[in-house]
């Protein structure tokens, strides 16, 4: 009978605790409400849908018939599917190869430079201000195959044979990177700076009275500081260029022979040049798990570097 | 709890990042058009809607008819609207509905626009107002026509086929002129690549330029295939939809566009090229020859400033198995009510869009041909005869002497069209068509090595296996 009374005060005592706990963080909950609100609205809810829509067959975006996996195993069974999975984690591998350094060389470059600091960070910005459909133009351009070309222009003058540029099947991905790098570096190069200011200079002085190197105090003081924020940029990095489609859009429209053609693109053709609704969203929705996977990888990288 | 904490927020990162759409939205007719007054309103696709530098007179013509049809029908309401066709978002405007109640498409989309709902059918007002009878529906049904029923109308003068266009400059420069001064036009597909061979050598400029993505390619492409013999798919008894255009004749004709890149040497270096690049490298002296529609020419003439007394047309070459060319047009299509769509009706017929003639049509006409003159675009070039009604005919006729820019005889070869058997495209999936093709004339530009029959019959079945095979 005692131990019946312990057993009961315990379980009062733990729903008290959680109607304190409720009452402290009532106002933090209710601070959060129209961010949650309009995260379930505008991010969530077309998510949601898409998912839903992806079991249906649709007429426009209405959905008429329930047909259970019928898209994905359409998608998935398309004869250019592993072709156009490739090709994206292609972009992404070479984005990781291409895009990593050189946000990271001039953040670094910028935080040791000590006179117009301010003029280096402004004219290196500039290229992320312009449009996006603008660069990728201006770069099919300068890609251009013809021997006016300017990247062949320049090429001729050092007596050097003309490229096709972007109708070599495995140059195409590389020089799309090359695009998209150049008008993405800078913002990533401004957060590895704001994260080398907050570095403090005494360890810089203390390594350098030890006799430490600009390499040595690159690696060991600079990127591990740096690292998390280094680990987001490049998870953010995989992530945008999994979903890459405008840019081989106007470059290539996927081509040659497809060989630049990414999921990203081929859901868009799928919706809007072909509205077939229904696939396109399953096609999605196989990019958002993968997706999925690459973000559950992150916080588990992020743990061990925390731990 | 912590590992769900961290399950959720990765779902929601991630989530964040996709991003994809998704909404039951609207079809046709949804909304009345009605506003708070009670009016009803039509909006017409394409309209001119402020007054700018070059397009005061169209403005200026569409305001005035505006006012008229609004006398003439208390309570309605014209709304200009400068939506023109876009794939890129015709969809989310369909379902948000957004679109024109009246706005035109190519014929190629009109099957899925039809398909997705969001067409009106408009056979009772057709009827109604006399287009059935007036309209050419025998030669050009297949383009605004499905199982029957009117879907479209087509534009007024918007008909066209493919021919090849010419710069007249570098023909003349290549010795390429004939006693009445007009291009030697090339009457086989063979003898093109020959003239395009004697351009480059005389001229160093692009002999032919051919498109070879954004689905152009394959749209193009699909001429010389016919000519060659090929044809493209069949349905069997079971109703089923085969792929049949990877046959001896197809591969033919993709070696024949092999042989342009690799043994006549002749393409324009941009390989991976949409029409407008042709179009370009022809207003700028660049290139010799391309295939279009007439109607292209004028956006040339807009976009690039190919100047209208440096081009000629001639009717589509031959292949073995004859002369093909594919017809199409601009097509308007309705979404709007009954009611509005039957206003949309009345306003072709007022604005002399319609199958009958009145003194307002006459001076409409007059002042489009003005309007395009001033632009310096090509007029005195019929299009396709799509009415039936010869007073209809003859009106067109008139109007356009006045305001002639080109010598017609340039063009007599391609109106003439003497022995062109016209074509339309195939009755499915042909977006999906068109870009398979496009990857089989990719392949063979790209690689002298290319097995013509090899990379035909891949993309063949893999058009096959995507899109026909999992039609619903």
């Amino acid at each position: 009978m005692k131990s019946s009374n312990n057993i009961n005060n315990l379980r009062i005592k733990r729903v008290k605790g959680k109607l304190t706990i409720v009452k402290n963080e009532s106002m933090m909950w209710l601070l959060l409400l129209p961010t949650v609100f309009a995260i379930i609205l505008c991010q969530w809810n077309p998510v949601v849908r898409g998912v839903f829509t992806s079991f249906f067959r649709t007429k426009g975006f209405s959905t008429v018939e329930f047909v259970g996996l019928s898209n994905y195993k359409n998608v998935l069974h398309d004869t250019m599917f592993l072709k156009t999975l490739i090709n994206t984690f292609s972009y992404v591998i070479w984005s990781l190869i291409i895009g990593i350094l050189p946000p990271l060389a001039l953040a670094i470059a910028i935080n040791e430079t000590v006179h117009f600091k301010e003029g280096f960070k402004i004219l290196l910005y500039l290229p992320a201000v312009a449009p996006g459909l603008a660069v990728s133009i201006i770069w099919m351009n300068m890609y251009s195959p013809a021997s006016g070309g300017m990247l062949n222009s320049i090429l001729q003058i050092f007596n050097l044979p003309t490229s096709q540029w972007l109708l070599n099947e495995k140059l195409v991905i590389p020089l799309i990177v090359i695009s998209m790098t150049w008008k993405g570096y800078a913002t990533t190069m401004l957060l590895y700076l704001s994260s080398l200011q907050s570095l403090s200079q005494d360890l810089y002085e203390a390594a350098i009275i030890d006799g430490a190197g600009l390499w040595k105090r690159i690696t060991k003081i600079t990127i591990p500081h740096i690292a998390p924020t280094l680990l987001l940029m490049i998870v953010n990095q995989i992530i945008g260029v999994f979903q890459v489609f405008d840019q081989p859009l106007v470059m290539t429209d996927g081509g040659p022979n497809n060989a630049s053609l990414t999921l990203g693109l081929t859901s868009y053709k799928m919706a809007f040049s072909y509205m077939q609704v229904d696939r396109s969203m399953a096609l999605g929705t196989v990019s958002f798990l993968i997706l999925l996977g690459a973000t559950l990888f992150y916080f588990k990288m992020q743990k061990k570097l925390e731990a | 709890m912590k590992k769900f904490k961290r399950l959720v927020c990765a779902v929601l990162a991630a989530g964040l990042a996709v991003g994809a759409t998704g909404c039951v939205g609207t079809k046709v007719g949804q909304n009345d058009g009605r506003d708070a007054d009670g009016n009803l309103h039509i909006s017409i696709g394409g309209s001119p809607t402020e007054r700018t530098k070059g397009n005061e007179k169209s403005y200026d013509m569409f305001m005035e008819n505006k006012a008229k049809f609004e006398a003439e029908n208390p309570g309605v309401i014209v709304d200009a609207d400068g939506w023109s066709f876009d794939l890129e978002n015709y969809m989310t405007k369909a379902e948000g509905g957004d679109l024109p109640t009246m706005y035109h498409t190519s014929p190629t989309e009109i099957n899925n626009i039809v398909n997705n709902g969001y067409a009106a059918d408009i056979t009772d007002l057709v009827k109604k107002y006399g287009y059935d009878e007036m309209l050419n529906n025998e030669k050009y049904g297949k383009l605004y026509m499905r199982d029957g029923k009117y879907y479209g109308i087509v534009k007024d003068g918007s008909l066209y086929d493919m021919g090849i266009a010419y710069n007249v400059d570098l023909f003349k420069q290549a010795g390429l002129i004939d006693e009445n001064g007009l291009p030697k036009f090339p009457q086989t597909w063979e003898e093109l690549a020959e003239t395009a061979k004697t351009i480059k050598d005389k001229t160093g400029k692009t002999g032919f330029a051919i498109a070879s993505k954004s689905g152009q390619g394959g749209w193009h492409f699909m001429n010389i295939m016919w000519a060659y013999g090929a044809d493209f798919m069949e349905q069997d008894e079971n109703g089923k939809w085969k792929a049949i255009f990877a046959s001896d004749e197809g591969v033919a004709a993709l070696q024949y566009v092999k042989d342009l890149k690799w043994k006549y040497d002749v393409l324009q270096d941009e390989l991976l090229a949409d029409i407008q690049v042709g179009g370009r490298l022809l207003a700028t002296n660049d290139c010799a020859m391309i295939i279009t529609q007439r109607s292209m020419l004028d956006t040339y003439i807009e976009k690039y400033g190919l100047k209208a007394s440096n081009v000629a047309m001639s009717r589509i070459p031959a292949g073995p198995a004859g002369r093909f060319s594919q017809v199409g047009a601009n097509i308007w299509m309705f979404s709007g009510t009954d009611e509005q769509n039957e206003l949309c009706l009345k306003w072709l017929d007022m604005i002399g869009e319609g199958p009958t003639v009145s003194e307002a049509s006459k001076e409409r006409m007059a002042t489009n041909n003005e309007i395009k003159q001033e632009k310096g675009q090509i007029v005195g070039v019929r299009s396709a005869n799509l009415w039936l009604n010869d007073e209809r005919v003859n009106a067109e006729e008139e109007a356009m002497a006045p305001y002639r820019t080109v010598d017609s005889k340039f063009f007599d070869d391609y109106t003439n069209g003497e022995g062109v058997e016209y074509k339309f495209e195939p009755e499915r999936c042909v977006q999906q068509l068109y870009a398979a093709l496009d990857n089989a004339i990719q392949q063979v530009l790209l690689d002298e090595n290319a097995d013509c029959a090899a990379v035909l019959k891949q993309v063949q079945d893999d058009f096959q296996a995507n899109f026909l095979d999992k039609e619903v």
